[in-house]
C-alpha cells in the first residue's frame, strides 16, 4: 500500500454537502445575521498583532471559509480548499475570544469549516517551518 | 396604484413582517438549548451578579466598557445607537403619521408627536448616520473587504423612506411620486426585515438577552 493515498481529482462534493446540510439552518442564519460591520476585528488577537490586516478579521475568516463553501454549495476546487485551509488552520486558533455584537458564534463556524477540511484530508502543515 | 400600495400591498407586507418575526423567534428557541445546571458549584467570583450602579461598581464598569466594543470603537457605537433609536422613534412620533392614524382608525398619538423642527432634526441625524456607515464601508479597508453590493443596497433602501418623506413634507418635487416611492421602500423593508440582513434587528435582542456569554445583557439561560 502506498504511503500516501492519491488525491482525488476534485473534493468530494457529496461529503461536503452532508456536512453543510447537517448545520444548514444555523450556518445560513449566522451568515445572514452578519451585518458586515467589522466590529469583531479588534476582538481577535491575531488581527491586532498582525498589522490589522482585513484577512485576519473574524467575520472575514467566517465569510471566506464556511461562507464560501455554503455559497458555492460545496462545489469547490482544491485551490479554494487551499485558501480555506490557510484561513481555518493558520489565521484562527479557535481561542473563542472573538466577539460579535450581534451574537454570531464565529468559532463554531470556523470549527465547522475545519471539520469539512478534515473530511477532505485538507490538514494543517505541521512540518512547515 | 397609490391605493394598491397603501392598501393590500402594505397589509400583505405588514403580515409578512409580523409572521416572519414570529417565525424567527420560534426558530431561535428551536435552534438554541436551555443551559443545563452545572453540578459543581460556581466559584463566587464567577457568579454573575445583578448589576447595581454605585460608586464602588463604577471602576469595574469602566474597565468592562474599555475592553468592550464601546471602548474599542466609541464613535461607531455612538453612531449605531443614535441611528437605531432614531429610526424607530421618528416614524412612531412623526406628526404626519399620527394624523393618518387618527384619520384612519381614530388612534390619537398627536399630543406626543414631534414638532416639525425635531422631526427634521432627527431626519438629518439619521441621514448623517447613514452617510457615516456608507463612508465607513467605502473607506475602512476591513469593512470594505467584506462588503458586497447587497450591503450598499441595504443602506440605500434604509435611506429611501427618510429622504422621500422629508422631500414630500417640504414640498420638493412631485408629492405623489415621492409618497409612492416612500411607501414602496417601507413595504420592502417590512418584507426584508425578518428574512434578509435586517434580521439582525431581531437576533440582536434574542442573542444579547437569551444567550449566555461574557457580553450578554442579562444572565442568559440558553446556548447555541
Amino acid at each position: 500500500m502506498p504511503e500516501t493515498e492519491a488525491k482525488p481529482e476534485a473534493p468530494d462534493r457529496k461529503e461536503i454537502l452532508e456536512f453543510l446540510s447537517e448545520h444548514k439552518t444555523k450556518m445560513k442564519l449566522f451568515l445572514k445575521v452578519c451585518a458586515h460591520c467589522g466590529l469583531c476585528a479588534e476582538s481577535c488577537f491575531i488581527y491586532t498583532t498582525r498589522g490589522c490586516k482585513p484577512e485576519y478579521m473574524p467575520s472575514h475568516k467566517m465569510i471566506n471559509s464556511i461562507g464560501k463553501l455554503y455559497k458555492k454549495k460545496g462545489k469547490v476546487s482544491w485551490e479554494t480548499f487551499e485558501e480555506i485551509k490557510e484561513i481555518v488552520w493558520k489565521r484562527c486558533v479557535l481561542c473563542t475570544r472573538c466577539y460579535c455584537p450581534l451574537g454570531i458564534d464565529i468559532p463554531e463556524m470556523i470549527a465547522l469549516a475545519r471539520s469539512i477540511c478534515r473530511s477532505q484530508n485538507v490538514l494543517p502543515d505541521f512540518d512547515e517551518e | 396604484m397609490y391605493e394598491f400600495i397603501r392598501g393590500p400591498m402594505a397589509w400583505t407586507c405588514f403580515s409578512i413582517l409580523i409572521l416572519g418575526m414570529i417565525f424567527q423567534v420560534v426558530r431561535f428557541f428551536l435552534l438554541t438549548k436551555k443551559i443545563q445546571p452545572v453540578r459543581l458549584a460556581t466559584p463566587p467570583r464567577y457568579i454573575k451578579k445583578k448589576f447595581e450602579l454605585s460608586r464602588e461598581s463604577l471602576p469595574s464598569l469602566a474597565a468592562k466598557l474599555r475592553v468592550s466594543v464601546v471602548g474599542v470603537n466609541p464613535l461607531m457605537t455612538l453612531v449605531t445607537i443614535v441611528f437605531h433609536v432614531s429610526i424607530i422613534v421618528l416614524p412612531l412620533f412623526l406628526m404626519e403619521h399620527n394624523i393618518l392614524l387618527d384619520v384612519l382608525w381614530g388612534i390619537n398619538f398627536c399630543p406626543c408627536s414631534f414638532p416639525e423642527s425635531i422631526a427634521d432634526f432627527l431626519t438629518g441625524v439619521i441621514l448623517a448616520c447613514i452617510l457615516f456607515f456608507l463612508f465607513r464601508r467605502i473607506f475602512v479597508s476591513r469593512v470594505r473587504s467584506i462588503s458586497t453590493f447587497y450591503d450598499y443596497f441595504i443602506i440605500l433602501l434604509t435611506a429611501t423612506p427618510f429622504v422621500t418623506g422629508f422631500l414630500a413634507i417640504h414640498g420638493f418635487f412631485d408629492y405623489r411620486t415621492l409618497i409612492i416611492i416612500h411607501l414602496i421602500s417601507v413595504n420592502l423593508i417590512m418584507v426584508f426585515l425578518p428574512f434578509a440582513k435586517f434580521v439582525h434587528s431581531i437576533f440582536f435582542f434574542l442573542n444579547r438577552f437569551f444567550i449566555r456569554s461574557e457580553y450578554s445583557l442579562s444572565t442568559g439561560s440558553r446556548n447555541w
